[in-house]
């Protein structure tokens, strides 16, 4: 529910009733994402994902919530989805 | 379309009662609590007022709360507010209280919204036994536009509310009342703007009922759609009215409606509407990393999503606090696009739209 404290809850709002093949597709999309930081994310045994940077250094991380906050720590600065080469890259990538 | 599309849901509603410093609130509470069809309500308040609400089931909390380790503000546990809730039930199942049908939680002037929302979704028990039903905001006619200008948390509590009452207004200046209610609508379009003179109001005209917020976010649709027809729709980077192709092969249109533009940092909203079904996980993904990167800025999301199914899904958030999601069983009516409200101060409204087709598009492709 909270994208900060999203361990606190049962799950994550926008994880909420879906099986392995959401979470299979979340996780596909989510490197596509992070893949402009250089982030890297792996899932678990469908438990907890992983995510690791371009020098390999590695973090659990519980759910959606969590991923951001950690995401954050390993890329030494903010994610910023509006950020204009992002929404070019991910455009080029679906063209 | 039903009468009902959300289904029965048995648990307590709880209505959020908060408001500016001053605004009438506990007037408010108490003219409501007159009412013969509020008998069985809870109150819980913070400070015991010299308005006579005793009989009543009344109960006073110290506001107290719990920081937690991530150092979110918004996401403040109400330790206060949950063991009171949890109280009541233990009460009413003991039979030291009779049974109540609402509860109804006045903040005070300065409390944050975010953390009492945080606490009803949060806290397990509290979760199983209320629903959150709507939250109420006054602002007083006289100094609500001075509160606007000086206190972040005046915005807040506006952004938030799903209906805003404006009081005094009988002893407010000429034109005071019009003015405010303009710029709380262009903060807060979706929210009636209810005008009462010492509390003088029908508890039905105010306590928030599922479908008419349903209905408001699609009266909010027809009302743009009427809009897009004159040509006053506004449209970043494009003619106005035209869908926007962002190349993705697809012709996928995003429309951005705003009731004008800002180019200050004041709160105001505006709205997202897209022709096709969104991919719910990209979305998902979107929206977490956006409340992430700019959740002091993005002060309410709320929508009516296409993401395939037969029904749309509703979304509610205020700041980082997201609702689950709740999937409806019908539109409301023949309109199912996908339109998402977004009430935020200081963010590129072009920016926030042009990612949000940019994450579909990619999902879309993978």
């Amino acid at each position: 529910m909270c994208v900060l404290c999203g361990q606190l809850l049962s799950s994550h709002w926008a994880e909420v009733g879906g099986g392995t093949r959401d979470r299979i597709a979340r996780v596909k999309f989510l490197n596509t994402v992070l893949a402009h930081w250089g982030l890297r994310l792996d899932d678990w045994g469908n438990r907890v994902y992983v995510l690791r940077n371009a020098k390999g250094v590695g973090k659990p991380v519980p759910d959606l919530g969590r991923l951001w906050v950690i995401a954050e720590q390993l890329n030494d600065g903010p994610l910023d989805p509006l950020d204009p080469a992002l929404a070019q890259r991910l455009r080029a990538g679906a063209a | 379309m039903t009468d009902d599309p959300r289904g029965a849901d048995e648990r307590i509603p709880v209505t959020l009662l908060t408001g500016f410093l001053g605004s009438g609130k506990t007037t408010l509470l108490a003219r409501l609590l007159g009412h013969p069809g509020m008998g069985e309500t809870a109150v819980i308040v913070n400070e015991l007022g010299e308005v006579g609400i005793d009989h009543h089931l009344l109960t006073r909390v110290d506001e107290r709360t719990v920081l937690l380790d991530s150092g979110c503000l918004c996401c403040t546990l109400r330790g206060d507010l949950a063991d009171e809730l949890r109280d009541l039930i233990d009460r009413r199942d003991a039979g030291e209280i009779p049974p109540f049908r609402r509860v109804v939680v006045e903040t005070t002037g300065l409390a944050e919204p975010a953390p009492i929302l945080f606490t009803l979704l949060t806290d397990r028990l509290v979760q199983a036994n209320y629903r959150l039903d709507g939250t109420v905001t006054t602002v007083d006619a006289v100094n609500g536009a001075d509160q606007l200008d000086r206190q972040p948390e005046a915005a807040k509590q506006a952004a938030v509310a799903d209906r805003l009452v404006v009081t005094k207004t009988d002893i407010a200046g000429p034109g005071a009342a019009a003015g405010l209610a303009a710029r709380l609508r262009r903060i807060n379009p979706h929210a009636p703007i209810l005008e009462v003179v010492l509390g003088e109001i029908e508890p039905d005209a105010l306590l928030a009922a599922p479908e008419r917020d349903l209905r408001a976010v699609a009266d909010e649709l027809a009302a743009e759609r009427a809009a897009n027809r004159a040509g006053q729709l506004h449209e970043s980077g494009d003619s106005a009215g035209r869908g926007h192709d962002h190349g993705d092969g697809r012709g996928r249109g995003a429309r951005l409606g705003t009731g004008h533009q800002h180019g200050s940092g004041e709160a105001h909203a505006f709205s997202i509407v897209l022709e096709e079904a969104l991919d719910w996980t990209a979305f998902g993904v979107w929206l977490s990393m956006l409340l992430q990167a700019h959740g002091q800025s993005v002060l309410r999301v709320k929508g009516l999503l296409d993401v395939g199914g037969e029904g749309p899904l509703l979304l509610n958030g205020v700041q980082h606090v997201v609702h689950p999601p709740e999937h409806l069983v019908a539109w409301p009516d023949s309109d199912r696009r996908s339109r998402l409200v977004v009430i935020a101060r200081g963010i590129d409204e072009g920016a926030v739209r042009d990612s949000l087709v940019a994450f579909d598009a990619a999902a879309r492709a993978g």
